[in-house]
């Protein structure tokens, strides 16, 4: 009778409890890579998916189909994490450039079928793009969607993603080959 | 050259390597061990709150819904009142008080004026051949 999820809970999970749980678990690595690769802190990071997913338990109701959803989760992840880029960077002075490799992105690589720096290095690179060039870029290459998808999901015109995109490209491509020059071995 | 910039491959997905890489490096990562537990366990004890706002309003909720500490607090207000009035009017009586010596002792003064003046009006009369 008892579910394999049950036992964590003192009482038996309702229907919409349930169907929750699935939903974070469907979705969470998807919510944490967006915070994370935006905020570049594992801990801040699970923080902002803890808050969009407490988000989505209010607005679940709302939300008609999976797309919607699915559509809801990535706006809602990109917006918080911004916003918790924001207030930490108001608190110390953050940059980028100034993350600690293994801190910020410690195991990265191996899971995705590139070696393990070339992952890393990519991240990096990602990481020190500026805020809303970053989010473009992964919702584009992490979540695969279109420009329209992007504008639409950033509430922004196509035109602006697609140049952010472009500009983004050139300034990432820029970096990897002064890596390329520096290291030559890599 | 645009596919190559990443803005026109609405219809090709990543034709270039460096996109390639970048899509493989940019795989969503595993959420830490426990994370959907800890969600549950917030948003239980957040469905237990009536709003976003939480506690600040569930404690404003609960003054007014308890009729003795509302009570309480207009007893303390009411005190509160009464001992400003009381302290306004007694400062205010105190406040006459000084002002009305202080007219008398202006009086006064001009009294003994005018007296040593008159004095002084009546040596010069009896001097005068």
């Amino acid at each position: 009778m008892h579910s394999a999820n049950a036992k964590s809970f003192a009482p038996l999970p309702t229907p919409s409890a349930q169907r929750f749980r699935e939903l974070v678990q469907a979705h969470q690595s998807r919510v944490f890579s967006i915070a994370y690769r935006i905020v570049g802190d594992s801990g801040l990071a699970e923080e902002v998916a803890q808050d969009v997913f407490l988000a989505l338990s209010r607005h679940l109701d709302g939300l008609q189909s999976d797309e919607h959803l699915l559509a809801w989760l990535r706006r809602v992840a990109v917006h918080r994490a911004t916003d918790a880029l924001r207030h930490r960077a108001s608190r110390v002075d953050f940059a980028a450039s100034e993350f600690d490799e293994q801190r910020a992105f410690p195991s990265s690589g191996r899971e995705n079928g590139l070696s393990g720096p070339a992952a890393n290095r990519m991240e990096i690179l990602v990481a020190s793009l500026p805020p809303p060039q970053r989010a473009i870029v992964l919702l584009r290459y992490q979540e695969d969607m279109k420009p329209a998808e992007i504008a639409a999901a950033l509430s922004m015109p196509v035109a602006t993603v697609k140049s952010q995109l472009q500009r983004a490209l050139k300034l990432l491509r820029v970096k990897a080959d002064r890596q390329k020059m520096e290291v030559p071995h890599v | 050259m645009f596919e190559r910039d990443g803005a026109n491959h609405e219809e090709q997905n990543f034709p270039d390597d460096f996109e390639r890489e970048l899509q493989a490096a940019l795989r969503p990562r595993a959420a830490p061990a426990g994370f959907t537990d800890r969600v549950m366990k917030m948003q239980q004890v957040v469905r237990r709150e009536p709003s976003d706002a939480g506690i600040s309003n569930r404690r404003a909720s609960l003054q007014f819904s308890n009729p003795q500490m509302w009570l309480r607090k207009s007893a303390a207000a009411g005190l509160l009142l009464v001992v400003g009035l009381g302290g306004y009017l007694q400062h205010e009586r105190l406040h006459r008080i000084e002002g009305e010596r202080a007219r008398q002792q202006v009086l006064l003064a001009l009294r003994i004026t005018g007296a040593t003046l008159q004095n002084v009006r009546q040596k010069i009369n009896e001097t005068r051949p």
